[in-house]
C-alpha cells in the first residue's frame, strides 16, 4: 500500500454506467506515484467504464477521484488531461492523421517548442515510431498503432498513463513488444501506470494487481498474492494456459 | 473544341460546387450532424451580396470578406443554442435532420417575408463582359473570379486544417471524437468554431452562386442542400479533400452532359454519384464506413 | 418594386390564413336546396413560397382584386337567379408543391363545397387539378396552364382563361424570324410541356419557311448554368438564339450571355414581358436591351372591352396609374375573375356544364383587357395571341414595345441588335 503523501490516484466508491445501465459499482483503487498497476478482468467486467469515468469521458455517478490529493471527479476531461493524466483508448490513435500529427495531438495545448522537443525525445525512445513518423497512421499495422499510441500518450509528459487493453487485436508477439515498450517507459521517465487488460503478459509490468468482475472489485494485491489465490489462478492463469 | 471548354468550365464549376459543399461536410465530420439548412445559408449569402450591392454599391468581392464575421458569430451561437443539445441526444444524426429541417423551413419563410419570392441577382457586368482566353477558349470573367475566390477559400481552409493546432484538433475530432477529448481537446469550442466556418463557407458560396447559377431565391435552399449533399457523398463523408474532388467530378459531369446530351444534364451528375456509390460506397476519398 | 411586393406577400399570407380559418369554421355557404345560394364560393390555391410563388402570388392578387370589386358592388351577377350574390373565397397555400396541391384540390372539391374551381398558376400546379375537376364534374377555370396535353377531346371540364395555348405563343415570333430572313436559328428549351410545345411550334413554322435550326436542344427545367450551353450554341454561329424557359431559366441565361460577352443578332426569351421588373433588376439594363420576348398585357393594351376594366382603367385602379405596378400575372388573375363573371352572368342554369355552355356561346364575341376570348373545342384559349415585343433602352431602364406583327406594332424592330 503506497504512502499517503505519495499517492498518485485514489478512487473511492466509484460508480458509473450508461443510461439506465449501471456498469461499475462502488469501486476503490489506489496508485502510488511511479507505481504501476494492472486491472484484470474478463470482457464486460467494467474495465473500460472504469477508465472512462477516471478520464471524465463518462460522468461518475457516485464516489470520489483524487489525483495527487486534488479532487478531479467534477473536472472536464480536458482539465484532467492538463492535470497530468494521459489515456490510450483501445483504438489508441487518430487513423485519419499522420503519425507525426498523432504525436502533436498527444501534446495538444503544450507550447510549441516543448512539444517538438518531447516528440524528438520519444522518437529516440521508440525507434519504430520514428521510422513511420512521416506516414499516415491508418497504414500502420496493429502493433505499430499501439506503439504510436503509447508514444502519443507520453508526449504530454503525464504523471499517470492509463491504457485500455493495449493487447486488444494484437498477435502474441506484438503483445510482447508492447509489454517491452511499457517496461522501457518505466525505466526511462516513469509516470505511474494503470493498465486494464485480459492478457496475463501485462502482469510483467505490474507491481500490484486488481481484479474486477461484474463491475465490482474482486481482488487486490501483488502478483504473487494473485497467483496464490486458487480460484483466481484457475480463472486467469488456467484459462490462458500460460 | 467543345470538349476543352467543357473541361475548363467543369473544373471552374467544380471549385464552386466544392466550396458550396465543404461547410456541410466539415460540420458533418466534426459534429455528426447533417445541416439541412446549409442550402438556405447559401441563399442568405446571395441575398446579402444583392442587398449590399443594390443599396450601397458594395462589390460582391468585398461582401465575401464582410460575411465572414457575422457567419462565425451565427455559427457559434447556433452550435451553443441548438447543435450542442442535438449532439447530446441519443441519436444526433437523426435528431439533426429533424431540427435543421425545421431551421431550413424557418429561414425560407423569413427570407420570403424579408426579400419577397423573387429571384434576385447582380448583373454580371460587375466583373466585366469580356471573356478571358484560357487555352484558346473564351471563359467568362465572372467564372474566373468565382473560381478564384473558391480556390483561395479552399487553400485557406486547408492551411487551417493541416497547419494549425486548432485545425489539427478539428481533424482529430473528425477522426475520433472520444480520442480527441482524451487528449484534452474541448469539443464544444472546436465544434462551435467549425460551425461558424461551415456557415461562412456556405455564405461565400452563396455570393458566388449569383455568378455561377444566375441568381438566388428564397426557395432554392433545398436544391442547393441536395447538390451539396451529393458532392460530399461523392467525395467521401468527413473528407474535406474528397469534397473538393467530388465538386470537380460533379462539375465535369454537368458540363460534359450539357455539351453532348443537354437533356440529361440534370440527371448525369447523380447517375455518376450512384455508380461511384456502387463501386466505392465510402466515396472517392472516404476511407472507412463510420459506425459512430 | 421589391419593397411593395414584399409587403403584399405578407398581406396575402395573412388574408389567406383568415380565409382558411373561415373555411374551417364550417361550410356555411352551401347551395340551398331551393333558390339561390347565400354566396358564390370560389376555391383556389396559391403558392405562398417556393419556386412558383413569384408568379402565383401576383396572379392571386389579381383574382382577389376582382372579388373585392364585385363584392363592393353587392356581389357578382348570377343570371340563373337574376340577382347579385356575394363572393366568398377559400384559398389554400400549396407552397409550390404538386403533392400538397393535389391534396388541397381534393379538399376544395370534396369538403369545402365550392361553386367555382380555380387552380394555381402554371402548368405544373394546374395539372393535378385537371383530373380532379374531371372526376368531380367541376369546371376548371384554368388560369395560365397552357400546355397542350392538358386539353383533351373527352374532357368537358376545363376552360383556359388568361393565355393562349402555349403551342400558339411563338407563332408571331417564328414568323418574325422568317420575315427577317434569318436562316441560322438556335433553340434551347426546357424539358417540360410548356416549353417543349413552344419549341416544337417554332420548329414547324420555321420548317414551312425552309429554315432548319442549327441548334435544337432541351435542357432540364431546373437548369441554372448556361455558360457551357451558350458556348456550344455560339459554336454553331447562329443569327438568332431563342431560349424558351421559365423566369428562373431566363435570368441565368441572360446573365450568361452577358458574362460570356456573346453578341447575337437576335436573342429571345419567354418571360421578360411577363416578369419585366424582376428580370431587369436581376440581369441589369444592358442584359435586356434589344432582346425579344412575348408581348403580354398590360404592354399590349385593350381599352375597348366588353367585360370589366380596360387596360388603362386597370392600370389606374390596380396600379395607381403606374404600369410598373402592374404585372402580367395581376392582369391574368383579374381576367380569371372576368371569365367567371361572364360565365355566371350568362349561364341560364347554375351548373358547371351550364357555365361551360355560356362561355362557349360567348367565345369569339367577347373582349377583355387580356384580348379576344376565343375557345377551341377542347376549351383551349386561341384568342389572346401574344405579339412579339422587343426591349429598348431608355435613360432609366428598358421599355417594352410591340414590334411584330406590324398590325399591332407600336415600334419598328431593331435587327440585328446593335
Amino acid at each position: 500500500m503506497p504512502d499517503q503523501v505519495d499517492k498518485c490516484l485514489e478512487v473511492r466508491g466509484l460508480g458509473a454506467g450508461y443510461g439506465s445501465l449501471q456498469v461499475l459499482w462502488d469501486f476503490d483503487l489506489e496508485i502510488g506515484a511511479e507505481e504501476s498497476v494492472v486491472v484484470l478482468g474478463p470482457n464486460g467486467a467494467g474495465k473500460s467504464t472504469l477508465l472512462k469515468a477516471l478520464l471524465g469521458l463518462l460522468p461518475a455517478r457516485t464516489g470520489s477521484i483524487s489525483f495527487f490529493g486534488r479532487r478531479i471527479e467534477g473536472l472536464r476531461t480536458s482539465q484532467r488531461v492538463r492535470a497530468g493524466i494521459a489515456y490510450m483508448s483501445e483504438v489508441g490513435i487518430f487513423p485519419e492523421l499522420s503519425v507525426e500529427e498523432n504525436l502533436l495531438m498527444g501534446g495538444y495545448g503544450l507550447p510549441r517548442a516543448r512539444l517538438r522537443r518531447r516528440i524528438e525525445e520519444l522518437c529516440q525512445l521508440f525507434p519504430e515510431v520514428a521510422r513511420t513518423r512521416r506516414g499516415p497512421a491508418w497504414k500502420l499495422s496493429g502493433g505499430q498503432r499501439k506503439m504510436v499510441g503509447v508514444a502519443k500518450a507520453l508526449v504530454a509528459d503525464p504523471r499517470l498513463l492509463v491504457l485500455d487493453e493495449p493487447s486488444a487485436g494484437l498477435s502474441p508477439v506484438y503483445v510482447s513488444n508492447v509489454v517491452e515498450a511499457l517496461a522501457r517507459t518505466r525505466r526511462e521517465a516513469g509516470p505511474a501506470l494503470l493498465v486494464v487488460e485480459q492478457n496475463m503478459k501485462f502482469l510483467a509490468v505490474a507491481q500490484r494487481v486488481y481484479v474486477i468482475e461484474g463491475g465490482r472489485l474482486r481482488f487486490q494485491g501483488t502478483v504473487p498474492e494473485l497467483e496464490a489465490d486458487d480460484s483466481l489462478r484457475r480463472a486467469y492463469f488456467g484459462l490462458q494456459g500460460a | 473544341m467543345l470538349w476543352l471548354f467543357a473541361l475548363i468550365a467543369g473544373v471552374l464549376f467544380g471549385l464552386y460546387y466544392g466550396l458550396a459543399a465543404l461547410g456541410l461536410n466539415l460540420i458533418f465530420g466534426v459534429m455528426r450532424m447533417v445541416n439541412l439548412a446549409h442550402g438556405d445559408v447559401i441563399m442568405l449569402g446571395g441575398f446579402a451580396a444583392v442587398l449590399l450591392f443594390d443599396h450601397f454599391g458594395v462589390n460582391p468581392l468585398i461582401t465575401v470578406l464582410l460575411v465572414i464575421p457575422p457567419s462565425l458569430l451565427v455559427g457559434y451561437l447556433t452550435y451553443y443554442l441548438l447543435g450542442r443539445r442535438v449532439q447530446r441526444s441519443r441519436d444526433p444524426e437523426m435528431m439533426s435532420l429533424v431540427m435543421f429541417f425545421g431551421v431550413s423551413q424557418v429561414i425560407e419563410a423569413v427570407a420570403v417575408i424579408a426579400f419577397g419570392n423573387n429571384e434576385a441577382s447582380i448583373t454580371s457586368a460587375v466583373f466585366g463582359t469580356r471573356p478571358f482566353s484560357i487555352a484558346g477558349q473564351g471563359v467568362p470573367g465572372a467564372w474566373l473570379v468565382s473560381a478564384g475566390v473558391g480556390l483561395v477559400a479552399l487553400v485557406l481552409l486547408f492551411l487551417y486544417l493541416y497547419r494549425t493546432s486548432l485545425g489539427r484538433a478539428t481533424r482529430a475530432i473528425m477522426s475520433s471524437p472520444d480520442e480527441a477529448r482524451a487528449v484534452g481537446v474541448n469539443p464544444d469550442r472546436i465544434s462551435a468554431l467549425t460551425f461558424g466556418i461551415g456557415v461562412g463557407l456556405a455564405a461565400i458560396a452563396g455570393i458566388l452562386s449569383l455568378f455561377m447559377i444566375g441568381g438566388t431565391t428564397p426557395s432554392e435552399g433545398v436544391d442547393l442542400t441536395v447538390t451539396a449533399f451529393a458532392v460530399i457523398v461523392l467525395g467521401g463523408l468527413g473528407s474535406p479533400m474528397g469534397t473538393f474532388l467530388g465538386g470537380i467530378v460533379f462539375g465535369l459531369a454537368l458540363m460534359f452532359t450539357q455539351t453532348y446530351a443537354p437533356v440529361w444534364s440534370g440527371f448525369a451528375p447523380f447517375a455518376i454519384l450512384l455508380v461511384i456509390m456502387l463501386l466505392r460506397p465510402t466515396g472517392l476519398l472516404g476511407r472507412t464506413v463510420r459506425s459512430v | 418594386m421589391l419593397i411593395p411586393r414584399t409587403r403584399t406577400v405578407g398581406l396575402a399570407a395573412l388574408s389567406a390564413l383568415l380565409t382558411v380559418g373561415l373555411a374551417a369554421c364550417g361550410a356555411a355557404s352551401t347551395t340551398a336546396s331551393s333558390g339561390a345560394p347565400k354566396d358564390i364560393v370560389i376555391g383556389t390555391l396559391y403558392s405562398g413560397s417556393g419556386s412558383f410563388a413569384n408568379s402565383s402570388l401576383p396572379e392571386f392578387q389579381g383574382l382577389k382584386f376582382w372579388i373585392s370589386q364585385e363584392n363592393a358592388g353587392g356581389g357578382v351577377y348570377v343570371k340563373a337567379f337574376n340577382k347579385k350574390i356575394p363572393i366568398k373565397l377559400v384559398a389554400l397555400n400549396d407552397q409550390s408543391s404538386t403533392t400538397t396541391a393535389t391534396t388541397e384540390y381534393e379538399q376544395l372539391v370534396t369538403q369545402d363545397n365550392i361553386n367555382i374551381f380555380v387552380p394555381d398558376f402554371g402548368s405544373v400546379l394546374t395539372l393535378p387539378a385537371v383530373t380532379i375537376a374531371q372526376e368531380h364534374h367541376m369546371l376548371l377555370f384554368d388560369q395560365t396552364a397552357t400546355g397542350s396535353p392538358l386539353f383533351t377531346p373527352g374532357n368537358q371540364y376545363i376552360v383556359l382563361c388568361d393565355l393562349p395555348l402555349s403551342a400558339i405563343w411563338p407563332d408571331p415570333l417564328a414568323h418574325f424570324i422568317l420575315a427577317q430572313h434569318i436562316s441560322r436559328v438556335a433553340i434551347l428549351y426546357g424539358a417540360n410541356d410548356f416549353d417543349a410545345t413552344q419549341a416544337a411550334t417554332v420548329k414547324s413554322v420555321l420548317a414551312q419557311g425552309g429554315v432548319t435550326p442549327v441548334y435544337y436542344q432541351a435542357v432540364p427545367t431546373a437548369t441554372t448554368s448556361y455558360g457551357t450551353l451558350l458556348h456550344d450554341i455560339a459554336a454553331t454561329n447562329p443569327q438568332a438564339v431563342l431560349e424558351l424557359g421559365y423566369a428562373s431559366n431566363d435570368i441565368p441565361f441572360l446573365q450568361a450571355v452577358q458574362q460570356g460577352g456573346y453578341h447575337f443578332g437576335m436573342v429571345a426569351t419567354a418571360f421578360p414581358g411577363q416578369e419585366f421588373t424582376l428580370i431587369e433588376n436581376a440581369v441589369g439594363k444592358a442584359g435586356l436591351s434589344y432582346t425579344y420576348t412575348y408581348g403580354v398585357p398590360p404592354y399590349i393594351k385593350f381599352n375597348n372591352v366588353s367585360e370589366g376594366l380596360g387596360t388603362n382603367a386597370f392600370i389606374a385602379k390596380f396600379g395607381h396609374g403606374n404600369i410598373a405596378n402592374v404585372s402580367f400575372e395581376n392582369v391574368a388573375g383579374y381576367n380569371t375573375g372576368l371569365i367567371i363573371q361572364a360565365a355566371l352572368g350568362h349561364a341560364t342554369k347554375f351548373t358547371q356544364l351550364g357555365m361551360r355552355a355560356a362561355l362557349f356561346a360567348l367565345s369569339g364575341h367577347f373582349t377583355t383587357l387580356d384580348g379576344a376570348f376565343k375557345l377551341n373545342s377542347e376549351g383551349g384559349q386561341v384568342g389572346e395571341l401574344l405579339p412579339l415585343a422587343q426591349l429598348f433602352p431608355t435613360a432609366t431602364g428598358n421599355e417594352i414595345k410591340i414590334v411584330y406583327p406590324s398590325a399591332s406594332a407600336d415600334h419598328a424592330p431593331v435587327y440585328p441588335a446593335p
